[in-house]
C-alpha cells in the first residue's frame, strides 16, 4: 500500500522558491479547474494505453497518479478535485498489485472522489480479483453512476446482493466464463432500486430476478446469451410498453425455455425505438417473442442470423434450407414485411464446417472462413460470408426489394465469386445505391463483371454511386497477365459512367494486397482514389487526409440509415 | 455582425453565427441583431483572438454538443474526437496553447476548451513526472522528504512491474 500511498499523501510544506518560479510559468496561468479537467483527460488516456494488450506489463498500474507527483501545486491540485479519483478502473495492470494492497486502493478511491458519481470498470482480466474487491463495488454501488463489470473468473464467486444504486444510469455486466451449464455467478438484484438506470447490457450470464431493472427510464437494453426464466421474460416483455424512452433494443442469442409467447399483448407499441437487433441461431422462441412487436417505420432494423459452428455442424443442403426459412421468416409480415429492414446482417461462422462438406471449393479455407469479422469498424447493410459460388447471396439478392439497399454497403467476405453473371445478378438489383462496400478476395470477376456488359446493361453503371469501397482486395500479382486488365476494366467502367454524365465517385481501397502506385495511376483521372492500410503497396504522401472526415464510414452510416 | 476590439485595441468584425459560438459574446449581444459598439474582450489579445476565430469559422456550422455530466467514462463520451484539422489547428507553442485555452474558458466556448486541455492532456500521456516538469519546465517544489517519497514510490511501482 504505501507504494500506493506515497502518490497519494498530501505535502505539508515545500520550498518557497520553487514555488515562485513555478508561479510564473505560462503553466500556471490555467486555473486549478481546467488543469483538473486536464488531469482527468489524462487518467482517461492512460486508462487506455493500460488497456492496450500489445504494452500489458510495461506500465504501471494507476499510471495517472503521475500527476499528483509532478508538484506542489499538481498535487493540491489533484487532491482538489474528486472527479479525477472518481474511476475505479480495475484491468490487467492492477492485477500486478497484490488483493489487500488492491482493495485499499479502492477504499482511497472512495475517500478522494468525495461526492462525485463514480464510475466503475473491471474487464479484462479480472480474474485476479478476489471476492472482497468486487464486494466493495458492490456494497458501494449507491455511489456508482456508471457500472461496467466483466468478470473472467471460472470459479464461484459469491457475491453479496446488490443494493439499491440510487445514481446508477449504466450497468453492464458480462460473465466471461458462463454457459448454460457452467453457471458461475448469479448476481442477485431482489432488494434492489434503480431509479435512474437507464442502459443495461448483460452477456452470458443467468437472472433470477431483472425486475428491479425493468424501469421506464431505459433508453437502451442489450441481453446477450443470457438465460431468462420464463417469468422473467415475460416481466421484461411486458414492461416494454411502459418504456417509452427506449431507443435500441438488442436481443442476442437469448434462451427462454418453456416460454409461451402467446401471453403477450398481440401489438406491442415501441415509438421510441430507433434500434433493434434480434440475433438468433435457429427459430427460438425469441423470435416469435418479437414478431409481436411493432416498431416505427423509421427504426433501423436490424436482423443479424449467426449460425453457430457447436450447434449447426449441419449438411450444406441442411443449411440452405435454414436460409431459405431465414428468407421467409424476413419476407412474411413481421415487422412489417423486408422492407421495413433497414439491415440485414447474414454471418456465417460455420462457412468452414459446411465447405468441408463441400469438394468444389477445397481452397477456401486458406482465406481466413471462419476467422469471424476481421474488422470492427466494418459496418456493412448486408453482411453475407458466402461460401459455394455465393449461393447464399443470390438467395438473398433474389428476396431484397431495391429499397432495402438502395443507400447502404453490399459486402461479401471470403468471397468466392468468381462468376461475372452472378455479379451481373447482384449489381442489376442496385441501380439506386450510392455506397457500395465489398470485402472481396478476387476482384478481377467484379472487375469483369462492372466492365464487361455496361454498355448494353445501363443499371451495371450503378448511376447513383458516388462512394465505393473495396476492402481487403487481393488483386493478382504483378506478373499475372491478367493483373492489368482488372484496373483497365474498372477504369473503361468509370469513363463510360463518365461519359454518361455520372458523378465521379470516391474510389476507396482499404487494406488491399498487391496495390501499386501504377494502379493507381491508371485510375486517377478517373476516380478520387483513396488508398487506406495497404499492403506492399504504395507510398501516398497522406493518404487518410484524402478522404473527408464527413465520408468516414462512422461517420456516415447513421446518416444513410436514417434516409 | 459583431464587432469585438481585444486588449492590445486591435478591432475584429465577425459574423453572428461566428460571433455567437462564444458564450460570453451571446450574452453580451443578448442574442439580438447587429452590435453597433464594439464588445470589449480585455483578457483575450489579437494573436490569440485571430486563432479563436479561426476556430469558430471552421465550426461554424457544427451541431451543438451535448452535454456530457461529470464522471461520466470516456466511452460514453463523444468519440468523434478531434479531426484533422482540430489536430493541426491545435499543434501551436505550448505558451499559446495555454492562452488559447484561456481564451476559450473566458468566452466560454466548450469545444474550444477541450480541444486545448486534450492537447495538453495528450502531450503528458506516457510521460513520468519528471518528463512532464521538464516540458513544462517546473520546479516540482517538493520537500526533500517528499521527494524521497515519490522517488520511493516509483522504485516501488517500478518493483511491482519486474
Amino acid at each position: 500500500m504505501q507504494d500506493i500511498k506515497s502518490f497519494l499523501v498530501p505535502i505539508s510544506s515545500n520550498p518557497e522558491e520553487g514555488r515562485q518560479y513555478n508561479a510564473k510559468l505560462p503553466s500556471s496561468r490555467l486555473p486549478p479547474e481546467i488543469w483538473g479537467d486536464i488531469m482527468c483527460m489524462y487518467r482517461d488516456m492512460c486508462s487506455g494505453l493500460e488497456l492496450d494488450s500489445r504494452i500489458l506489463g510495461l506500465l504501471p498500474p494507476f499510471l495517472w497518479i503521475a500527476v499528483a507527483q509532478v508538484c506542489h501545486r499538481w498535487r493540491e491540485t489533484a487532491l482538489g478535485h474528486p472527479a479525477l479519483w472518481s474511476h475505479v478502473v480495475l484491468q490487467a495492470t492492477t492485477q500486478q498489485l497484490d488483493n489487500p494492497l488492491r482493495r485499499s486502493m479502492i477504499s482511497e478511491l472512495f475517500h478522494r472522489s468525495g461526492k462525485c458519481p463514480m464510475t466503475f470498470v473491471g474487464r479484462g482480466v479480472f480474474k485476479g480479483f478476489d471476492v472482497i474487491e468486487v464486494s466493495l463495488i458492490v456494497e458501494n454501488i449507491h455511489r456508482f453512476r456508471y457500472v461496467s463489470m466483466a468478470i473472467e473468473s471460472q470459479t464461484v464467486l459469491e457475491l453479496p446482493p446488490f443494493p439499491s444504486a440510487p445514481l446508477l444510469e449504466v450497468f453492464h455486466f458480462d460473465l466471461h466464463y458462463w454457459t448454460p451449464t457452467r453457471r458461475i455467478l448469479p448476481p442477485v438484484f431482489s432488494d434492489s432500486d434503480f431509479p435512474e438506470i437507464q442502459n443495461i447490457e448483460f452477456l452470458r450470464s443467468s437472472f433470477s430476478n431483472i425486475n428491479p431493472f425493468l424501469r421506464s427510464t431505459l433508453t437502451r437494453i442489450s441481453i446477450f446469451s443470457c438465460v431468462l426464466n420464463a417469468p422473467d421474460c415475460s416481466a421484461f416483455l411486458s414492461s416494454l410498453q411502459a418504456m417509452s424512452g427506449l431507443r435500441e433494443l438488442l436481443l442476442t442469442s437469448i434462451v427462454v425455455p418453456e416460454f409461451d409467447p402467446h401471453i403477450l399483448p398481440r401489438d406491442l407499441q415501441l415509438s421510441a425505438l430507433r434500434f433493434l437487433e434480434i440475433v438468433t441461431t435457429d427459430d427460438s422462441s425469441i423470435m416469435r417473442l418479437v414478431s409481436r412487436i411493432s416498431i416505427p417505420h423509421n427504426t433501423r432494423t436490424h436482423f443479424h442470423f449467426r449460425s453457430d459452428p457447436p450447434r449447426y455442424q449441419f449438411r450444406w443442403d441442411e443449411f440452405e434450407r435454414f436460409i431459405h426459412e431465414i428468407r421467409d421468416f424476413l419476407t412474411s409480415n413481421v415487422f412489417g414485411g423486408l422492407p421495413t429492414f433497414r439491415s440485414i446482417r447474414l454471418q456465417a461462422l460455420v462457412a468452414s464446417e459446411l465447405l468441408a462438406w463441400h469438394d468444389e471449393l477445397p481452397e477456401e479455407p486458406r482465406l481466413g472462413v471462419g476467422d469471424g469479422d476481421p474488422d470492427p469498424d466494418f459496418r456493412v447493410r448486408v453482411k453475407a460470408v458466402v461460401a459455394r459460388k455465393g449461393s447464399l447471396l443470390r438467395l438473398l439478392c433474389g428476396s431484397l426489394p431495391q429499397s432495402a439497399v438502395r443507400t447502404g454497403f453490399i459486402a461479401t467476405k471470403y468471397s468466392t465469386l468468381r462468376m461475372s453473371s452472378l455479379w451481373h445478378g447482384l449489381l442489376n438489383t442496385m441501380n439506386e445505391i450510392r455506397h457500395l462496400q465489398l470485402s472481396i478476395s478476387r476482384p478481377v470477376y467484379f472487375c469483369r463483371a462492372l466492365s464487361k456488359r455496361s454498355e448494353a446493361q445501363p443499371t451495371l453503371l450503378l448511376p447513383k454511386l458516388e462512394r465505393l469501397i473495396l476492402y481487403r482486395a487481393r488483386f493478382l500479382h504483378s506478373q499475372h497477365p491478367f493483373r492489368s486488365t482488372t484496373f483497365q476494366q474498372i477504369k473503361s467502367w468509370l469513363r463510360l459512367r463518365a461519359e454518361r454524365g455520372y458523378k465521379i465517385p470516391t474510389l476507396e481501397f482499404r487494406k488491399a494486397v498487391n496495390f501499386h502506385e501504377g494502379d493507381l495511376d491508371t485510375l486517377r483521372d478517373c476516380a478520387d482514389v483513396v488508398v487506406w492500410d495497404y499492403e506492399e503497396i504504395i507510398l501516398l504522401d497522406d493518404p487518410p487526409h484524402a478522404i473527408p472526415a464527413a465520408l468516414s464510414t462512422d461517420n456516415l452510416e447513421p446518416q444513410l440509415l436514417m434516409d | 455582425m459583431v464587432t469585438v476590439v481585444v486588449s492590445d485595441g486591435v478591432t475584429f468584425t465577425m459574423e453572428q453565427d461566428v460571433a455567437f459560438q462564444c458564450g460570453l459574446i451571446a450574452d453580451f449581444a443578448g442574442g439580438g441583431g447587429d452590435q453597433e459598439e464594439p464588445i470589449p474582450i480585455q483578457a483575450v489579445n489579437s494573436t490569440v483572438m485571430r486563432k479563436v476565430i479561426e476556430y469558430c469559422e471552421h465550426h461554424r456550422n457544427d451541431p451543438p454538443q451535448p452535454e456530457v455530466p461529470e464522471g461520466t467514462p470516456l466511452e460514453r463520451k463523444d468519440r468523434r474526437g478531434r479531426d484533422a484539422w482540430d489536430k493541426q489547428f491545435i499543434q501551436v507553442e505550448q505558451e499559446l496553447l495555454f492562452e488559447i485555452i484561456l481564451a476559450a474558458n473566458y468566452l466560454n466556448i466548450k469545444p474550444l476548451l477541450d480541444l486545448g486541455c486534450s492537447q495538453v492532456a495528450e502531450m503528458m500521456k506516457g510521460k513520468t513526472p519528471a518528463e512532464i516538469q521538464q516540458m513544462f519546465n517546473i520546479v516540482n517544489g517538493f520537500t526533500a522528504d517528499e521527494e524521497a517519497q515519490n522517488g520511493e514510490g516509483e522504485e516501488k511501482a517500478r518493483n511491482l512491474n519486474s
